[in-house]
């Protein structure tokens, strides 16, 4: 019974000795508020070389979005490219203007407050990434999280 | 899927200990073939009831958590039923948010006591434990989103929400002096489910720790005190 004794005192101390330190980095959070386009061409159903916007605006917010160094993940050819959300609303309404005209893209998306480390401010995780009404040929939801490991979340197809 | 795993995981013990509680008999009547078998008594002999230091010397020593739990358990032969109950709170003040989180646990389940010798009520422990909680949580807070100009303040409640998962555990519990007894428990919790309506992401879970952990190891370290049932009759070795 002097063993059972013994290695009951002996994980209880090595136990309270041995802290369990997690790493504690704010900037691992993976959540971010950019939205990820890809221009595809329809009938390749490749990348686009190039789009003909001149401009990218957003409702509630006056400034020009191409151009603005939103993300380092914005392609230069306009083929894939990131766009804000307003964190703190449900849905975004973006416009694209091009020499064939106006078109327009509601995005409906939900938000969650939560805490990543109790060090770290509130983070938040936006997801159920939907298009509610577009005026494109063909629009696709591919990923509907709001992650920096996703690649693309809509994929916009151009005649 | 829960339900299968569960029943599944209640199978796979109740075949373990039953293999080995019959290793164990076979192993008895090859020794000696002449004894009589004994058939085993199922009838308790002691209850045990105790309470997690752990968490005292949590709630001693960290002013934003507190909480304790009580637990006992009873023999039946090789097995034991064990029972728990609990408390946590957490308020956590920083720059960034305020936080409060109450709620309860219960806890209960089966294990095998793997000590042969059980008139020191010294037990070596593998079981398998169910466990419910209930809790609120707060979340108070400032937010702003600066490329749109936009702020606002937030104060979100998770009202009732329920917790449930399976623990796999193994303990040792020994008897230091009198009926007094130490031990621990090495808990493996899987399976987890939170159900309620939610307006923010939860994050710590009353008896089970934080909330992003899908899988954790517990480690629980009790005091008890056995009560037992009949006085334990005086061993005397006869001289020859």
């Amino acid at each position: 019974m002097k063993i059972l004794k013994g290695i009951s005192f002996v994980v209880a101390l090595t136990l309270i000795t041995i802290g369990c330190n997690a790493i504690k980095d704010c900037q691992l959070v993976d959540d971010t508020n950019f939205i990820v386009f890809a221009l595809f061409d329809r009938d390749t159903t490749s990348l686009t070389e190039s789009a003909d916007f001149s401009s990218i605006t957003m409702e509630d917010l006056n400034l020009r979005l191409i151009g603005f160094d939103l993300t380092q993940r914005v392609d230069t050819t306009l083929s894939l490219f990131a766009l804000p959300i307003n964190t703190l609303d449900t849905v975004a309404t973006y416009y694209f203007e091009s020499n064939l005209g106006l078109d327009t893209m509601e995005i409906r998306y939900t938000s969650q407050y939560y805490i990543f480390f109790e060090e770290c401010d509130p983070a938040t995780r936006f997801f159920n990434l939907e298009v509610v009404s577009h005026t494109f040929d063909s629009v696709s939801v591919v990923n509907d999280e709001l992650n920096n490991e996703i690649i693309r979340n809509v994929e916009i197809f151009l005649d | 899927m829960l339900r299968y795993s569960w029943t599944s995981l209640c199978l796979l013990f109740l075949c373990v200990s039953h293999m080995l509680m019959a290793q164990d008999a076979d192993n008895t009547v090859d020794d000696d073939d002449e004894l009589p078998k004994i058939k085993p008594s199922y009838k308790p002999t002691a209850a045990r009831f105790g309470t997690n230091v752990f968490r005292f010397g949590r709630t001693a020593f960290d002013r934003d958590h507190s909480s304790w739990d009580v637990t006992g358990d009873i023999d039946f032969h090789n097995y034991m039923l064990e029972v728990a109950y609990g408390r946590e709170s957490t308020n956590l003040n920083s720059d960034g948010f305020d936080y409060e989180n109450s709620g309860s646990f219960f806890r209960a389940g089966v294990d095998i006591n793997f000590i042969k010798d059980k008139t020191e009520g010294n037990a070596l422990l593998l079981g398998l434990k169910y466990v419910r909680g209930s809790y609120n949580e707060t979340f108070i807070f400032d937010d702003a989103d600066t490329l749109f100009g936009v702020s606002d303040s937030f104060e979100l409640n998770n009202e009732s929400l329920q917790s449930r998962w399976l623990e796999a555990n193994v303990g040792l519990k020994v008897r230091m002096w009198q009926q007094l007894f130490v031990g621990f428990y090495f808990r493996y919790r899987f399976n987890r489910v939170i159900t309620g309506d939610r307006e923010f992401g939860t994050h710590r879970i009353p008896g089970y720790g934080l909330e992003e952990r899908r899988n954790i190891v517990g480690f629980d370290y009790y005091v008890f005190w056995r009560i037992p049932f009949k006085k334990s009759p005086k061993i005397t070795r006869s001289e020859n």
